[in-house]
């Protein structure tokens, strides 16, 4: 529709909950940004675009999410304009979203992204060389100082990440090690899961270069994002 | 790449989103009931290969046959050849996961020499033998085809067959003559390459050609092996483009690539006929799609993507003959849908304030033009038939519309030139300048900013300089020089491409079949990616000419007889040699030619027939 018709007409927020598995999870935030931006195109839900020189669909994503991590708990909230007939959205969407990208949900946001203050994660760790008594020594590992050198907007520093860290829960399944942990992901304190990764296997003397394909590795899941009470946030 | 088995090495390399596949548009079949499998390669990166139209429009093509299945398979970058060779991983084509080496057909597009190298190192990661004469019955058929197929000599001892021309019927046709003969049981890899070289057309099997060598190093004799092999391969086309297939729900690629758009293609071929340009003449004759099909194409396409861009692709886009009102119909709805138009080949003769307003509506950015030369007597020699007048007319349109930044395109060192032709580049982007300040309504916030590109000119085989001599890369470099100490002005940016570069570009362009124990040699050397500056080494060219003997001179610095038997003469594609050589005389007298729009010049693809402008020609 035309930019000035565009201006005089009211627009209501939306947010559609949704996951990114399998090899979409190896896609960027820069990758997901463009694929979502042509799915609202093609769902042709009346979904507001930004003004400017480079007009696109106004985005906004819950928190970012590192390449390689599938997460079944992302949020990321449109306008339409007139009202938003959520129903009609989640039908749209879900028609045109990518198989990995599946919609789960479209509601009327009631609380803003800014209220977000933790993630959580489902770890998975296989390697030939897991010793026995895996879960008690990364379970037990935050009992000491975890010092790892951590990548921050001003350049790389040693930090202590027991401070990101709200909770790790650990247990062996059939070789396997999970771990489910819950970490900081307000916009000042924020620990990629990555770092959970690199702390255990130091923890649990495993290489670090050691990836044989089928044999050594690890998956990372995003399974929830919580409020400062420790409330679901949606 | 199967993520799951992978997933540590896909996170251990750059951009793994190259790899995982999964894309919207993929077609996956079930593999237990299709008879023919393509594993069709880009020997370059992901990003590089999903931005090209012929393979997206072959992909579709192929995979409209239900029998028949067709993947897609890129170069892995360097840090994933390690992991592959690390820990034994074969390159896997995209859809399926399934290595190469277990295809039925394994395809190349040749789209610039470079990519050469990357051929044979797909090969090897592919585990299927180098050479032609050392494949077996269950190794794959390696097919190469695209714009360097018009002489893949130096590629011929690693090729099976070659497809020459348009493939869009051709490889759907080898596909039915594959699966027949597998089967009524008259397969055998030796019977089915013979098959395609005498029962279809468009397909050059280099092993059924006996090449002899003179003293002089040009080749004596060229023949076929057998008298019923034809003497010469006639290139391909499609006659009725309009109602030719075009794929509108193309793959979308996830991550950032190098064209991510909707591509339309406008119309094949061009009626221009410049002297260096080699599609200009391999794409003959002209054929146009109508403005009612390419609207269709482009809508269904924008629903089918939510692209934001419409590209309209061909040689030259202004020369389309309904170009006004194509474009009219569709800023009537891409404008309120945020999605911008590009006209990616705009000439400066034809370049109207119509037009630019057209493509300013959303998102326009520079604007580029190709003079090519920098005198009109350089011009009229290369038929690049554009006046001065043109593009100082073209820019000023440029400028009253706000734009501040042009791109002007040119070659170095083509045949004919003078240091006063070289000189001629920074006057005319001198002359631009001043055009910029002559310019009422002109964006006075930010200053102009002209930036020029040379090129080093690359004699191409079907062209009428395919007989020239490509000047020394010390001259190059000697003509950089002059433009660069010639530009005295911070508002004009001056870039080149490497001289060396272009010089083993013309070697290959040009070679012929000896070149292969070259190519073999620089893979043993290790040598991928030549295409991209940071892999690229002339040390190892050196080395590989040096280790079998050839030098690379032989193909650059000497002017080829007119009766020499050229490499790509076993090739027909409907222009003639007598045609090329009108021209070449033409151009030392610095004479240009009409062009077809203007007066047939005999070329020789009226041939083809079809929907043409050489029938509406003929007819006139």
């Amino acid at each position: 529709m035309p930019n000035d018709e565009r201006e005089v007409r009211m627009t209501s927020p939306v947010r559609v909950a949704f996951s990114k598995v399998g090899s979409l999870s190896f896609i960027s935030h820069l990758d997901l940004m463009r694929t979502v931006s042509r799915m609202l195109v093609r769902a042709d839900i009346g979904v507001y675009y930004t003004e400017g020189f480079n007009p696109h669909p106004k985005l906004t994503f819950a928190l970012p999410l590192s390449v390689g991590t599938e997460s079944v708990s992302e949020l990321f909230d449109i306008k339409v304009y007139g009202e938003a007939d959520t129903m009609l959205i989640l039908e749209r969407l879900r028609r045109e979203a990518p198989k990995e990208l599946p919609i789960r949900e479209v509601y009327v946001p009631e609380r803003k992204f800014r209220d977000i203050a933790y993630a959580e994660y489902e770890i998975v760790i296989h390697h030939r060389l897991l010793p026995d008594g895996a879960a008690e020594i990364v379970g037990n590992m935050t009992n000491e100082p975890v010092v790892l050198t951590k990548r921050t907007k001003s350049g790389e520093q040693e930090c202590d990440i027991r401070e990101f860290i709200a909770s790790l829960g650990c247990e062996m399944r059939d070789e396997e090690l999970f771990i489910k942990a819950r970490l900081a992901a307000d916009p000042e304190h924020y620990l990629n899961p990555e770092y959970v990764v690199t702390a255990a296997r130091r923890a649990l003397s495993l290489g670090d270069d050691d990836i044989a394909p089928g044999a050594d590795g690890y998956f990372i899941t995003r399974t929830g994002i919580f409020d400062a009470d420790g409330k679901e946030f949606r | 790449m199967d993520y799951k088995k992978y997933g540590s090495i896909l996170r251990s390399v750059s951009k793994p989103a190259r790899y995982t596949g999964g894309e919207r548009g993929e077609v996956i079949k079930d593999k237990s009931a299709v008879k023919c499998r393509w594993a069709f390669c880009f020997p370059d990166t992901y990003e590089i290969g999903m931005s090209n139209l012929g393979v997206r429009i072959l992909y579709g093509a192929l995979n409209r046959e239900p029998d028949v299945w067709c993947e897609r398979v890129y170069t892995p970058w360097v840090d994933m050849q390690e992991r592959m060779r690390e820990y034994n991983i074969p390159l896997t084509a995209h859809e399926s996961g399934d290595a190469i080496s277990e295809f039925d057909i394994v395809a190349f597009t040749l789209q610039y020499e470079m990519c050469f190298t990357n051929v044979l190192l797909m090969l090897e990661l592919g585990n299927i033998p180098e050479r032609a004469d050392e494949r077996g019955e269950d190794d794959p058929i390696v097919i190469g085809g695209g714009p360097c197929a018009y002489n893949a000599e130096p590629m011929a001892d690693f090729f099976d067959i070659f497809s020459i021309g348009e493939g869009e019927e051709a490889l759907p046709e080898l596909s039915r003559l594959y699966i027949k003969m597998k089967a009524d049981g008259t397969y055998s890899r030796r019977a089915f390459l013979f098959a395609a070289a005498t029962e279809l057309e468009g397909f050059y099997v280099p092993s059924l050609y006996r090449v002899a060598y003179g003293e002089d190093g040009a080749i004596s004799r060229f023949e076929p092996i057998d008298a019923r092999v034809p003497v010469k391969v006639k290139k391909r086309i499609v006659e009725d483009f309009d109602h030719a297939y075009f794929p509108t729900s193309p793959v979308m690629p996830y991550t950032e690539v190098v064209h991510d758009r909707i591509m339309l293609e406008v119309f094949r071929g061009c009626i221009r006929g410049c002297r260096f340009c080699q599609a200009g003449m391999v794409y003959r004759p002209v054929r146009d799609r109508s403005v009612e099909t390419l609207c269709r194409q482009a809508e269904e396409m924008y629903r089918n993507t939510g692209y934001d861009e419409i590209s309209l692709t061909s040689l030259a886009i202004d020369d389309y003959t309904c170009v006004d009102r194509l474009t009219d119909e569709l800023i009537k709805w891409t404008n309120d849908n945020n999605i911008s138009l590009s006209l990616p080949s705009l000439r400066a003769d034809s370049f109207t304030r119509e037009l630019m307003a057209k493509i300013s509506g959303v998102r326009s950015s520079g604007l580029t033009f190709a003079p090519e030369a920098g005198t009109q007597r350089l011009r009229d020699a290369i038929n690049k038939n554009v006046r001065e007048e043109d593009i100082l007319n073209a820019v000023h349109i440029a400028f009253e519309a706000g734009k501040s930044q042009v791109k002007l395109y040119f070659m170095i060192g083509l045949p004919t030139e003078t240091d006063e032709d070289v000189l001629g580049i920074p006057k005319l982007a001198s002359k631009v300048i001043d055009e910029y300040y002559k310019t009422e309504g002109r964006n006075k916030k930010r200053p102009p900013q002209v930036t020029i590109s040379t090129a080093c000119f690359i004699p191409k085989p079907f062209t009428p300089f395919q007989w020239a001599e490509q000047i020394s890369k010390e001259e190059f470099v000697r003509r950089q020089r002059l433009i660069a100490d010639n530009i005295k002005d911070r508002r004009i940016k001056y870039n080149f491409h490497d001289s060396e570069v272009s010089f083993i570009e013309a070697v290959l362009a040009r070679g012929d079949r000896r070149l292969g124990a070259v190519m073999s040699e620089m893979r043993r050397l290790g040598a991928c990616f030549d295409a991209w500056d940071e892999h690229f080494s002339m040390e190892r060219w050196q080395a590989a000419f040096d280790a079998v003997g050839i030098d690379p001179d032989f193909y650059t610095r000497r002017e080829r007889a007119a009766d020499e038997i050229l490499p790509w003469d076993v090739i027909d594609i409907g222009v003639t040699k007598k045609f090329l050589l009108r021209e070449y005389a033409a151009a030392k007298e610095s004479r240009p030619s009409k062009n077809c729009r203007e007066g047939c010049s005999g070329c020789g693809a009226v041939v083809y027939g079809g929907e043409t402008l050489c029938r509406m020609m003929r007819e006139k």
